[in-house]
């Protein structure tokens, strides 16, 4: 039976806090009355923001090498990314091996019923207040079971990769796959 | 050949926003009938049995961004209620911009090398109004409206899809530097490029002075983000031609760099739609 670990986390604090930061707030310009009431429109968030863009960019690109390092053999990563984005991604994310969403599950439904292996990375980390997200983030990787050795040391490690950054309430749960 | 395009819609969306209509959800309620009847005319090109073949409709859009990264509205909301719908979607895709399709369909082809369909639409409405979106600077006037496609993959060879990124900032002479090395050679080519106006249009006319090309319709449309290249291959297919069977290049480029081509096979069997604007 092949299994699904879950590990969610919640971001309690800057994920670089001794770096300076670039004042990046990054909306698109508004020029016209119209403009504005059109935005205002739309719901804002009360969440903290604890992180700018390029930090968000650099927290999944540390997951990703993280994940690389263990070396498993994983050939789809899905990532949930919201736009705007504020400049050019990582080349990391366009990796053929990526896809990034606006919403991973539809995606990850089609993986799971396939029963193939993946990663998913779905956080909600908001990096402005027109972003709507509560700071959590899931990460789920479906994989054999026979190889589980090599996969509880990536889950200690992408654990130990998330504490480091700033996240809290760490835990894992694993589920038996039902293709 | 491995990719032939099997039918192509184009519905100019020029008057649907959020005040239009009454409020955002109101839009998207219009916006997913749209949707709705374009795919169901799209998909009339093969017939009911091969329709439930189709695991795949992606959604892709270039600027269709804030309603749903503030939560506003849901990729749920896409899909009509209470009407029977041969392939919702199923996958939104936004953030290679402009080259969204071109990377869903890398993405989707090699999971899937041995998938007889996929579809595509192309949705990019400016529901916000907002002036940014009107026209800038990058692309001269923007033209809205919804693309949808139906592809049938023969046989997939990874060439028949790009999907990259730019190394450079100085990205349009560099995407034409790439398109120009996939077209040389290929005499049996036609490119179908992104619309732009002359002062970055002249960028294709230096760099790709000699390749066939459909012509540039951004005099008549405006930059439509995505649906560029699809768009212009409607106009001709609605004229009635594509007589003789022809192998067009698609190619589309993003602000930030990406960029994306697929090489299709088009003739007088596939099918073109292109609807009055709403």
């Amino acid at each position: 039976m092949s299994k699904l670990i879950e590990i969610t986390a919640t971001l309690v604090r800057n994920p670089y806090p001794d770096l300076p930061k670039l004042c990046a707030a990054r909306t698109l310009p508004l020029h016209r009355e119209e403009d504005f009431e059109a935005i205002s429109i739309l719901p804002v968030n009360s969440n903290p923001m604890m992180q700018n863009y390029a930090e968000h960019y650099r927290l999944i690109v540390e997951l990703l090498g993280c994940i690389k390092s263990f070396e498993a053999k994983i050939d789809t990563c899905l990532l949930r990314m919201q736009m705007p984005a504020g400049g050019r991604m990582p080349k990391e994310f366009l990796d053929e091996k990526v896809l990034m969403l606006q919403d991973v599950r539809a995606e990850e439904a089609f993986l799971q019923r396939e029963g193939k292996p993946y990663i998913a990375i779905e956080d909600t980390l908001p990096r402005h207040p027109l972003e709507s997200g509560n700071n959590k983030i899931q990460i789920r990787i479906a994989c054999e079971q026979n190889h589980s050795d090599l996969y509880w040391n990536l889950v200690e490690g992408i654990s130990t990769k998330l504490k480091a950054v700033g996240f809290d309430a760490v835990e894992t749960t694993v589920k038996d796959r039902t293709a | 050949m491995s990719l032939y395009l099997t039918s192509a819609a184009f519905t100019p969306i020029e008057s649907i926003t959020f005040s239009s209509s009454g409020s955002l959800r109101s839009a998207f309620a219009h916006v997913s009938e749209i949707l709705f009847e374009q795919s169901t005319r799209v998909l009339g090109a093969i017939s009911p049995d091969i329709r439930k073949e189709i695991g795949r409709h992606f959604l892709c859009s270039t600027m269709i961004e804030l309603p749903f990264t503030t939560g506003a509205i849901a990729e749920s909301d896409l899909n009509v209620v209470g009407k029977e719908q041969y392939v919702p979607v199923t996958s939104f895709v936004n953030t290679y911009e402009c080259a969204s399709w071109g990377y869903s369909l890398r993405y989707y082809l090699k999971q899937n090398p041995n998938a007889r369909y996929v579809m595509v639409s192309i949705l990019d409405a400016n529901v916000l109004d907002l002036s940014f979106w009107q026209s800038n600077e990058n692309w001269g006037n923007s033209g809205f409206g919804l693309c949808t496609l139906l592809l049938e993959v023969e046989s997939f060879e990874k060439k028949d899809i790009t999907a990259s990124c730019a190394v450079t900032y100085n990205t349009t002479p560099e995407f034409a530097t790439i398109i120009r090395k996939m077209a040389t050679g290929r005499d049996d080519l036609i490119l179908s490029l992104p619309f732009f106006p002359e002062n970055i249009r002249q960028i294709f006319t230096k760099l790709l002075n000699g390749f066939e090309q459909l012509p540039d319709l951004h005099g008549r449309w405006g930059h439509c983000f995505g649906s560029d290249p699809w768009l212009n291959i409607v106009c001709h297919g609605v004229n009635g031609d594509f007589q003789q069977p022809k192998k067009i290049l698609a190619c589309s480029i993003a602000l930030n760099g990406y960029y994306c081509t697929a090489e299709v096979c088009v003739d007088q069997q596939s099918t073109f739609y292109l609807s009055e604007a709403v």
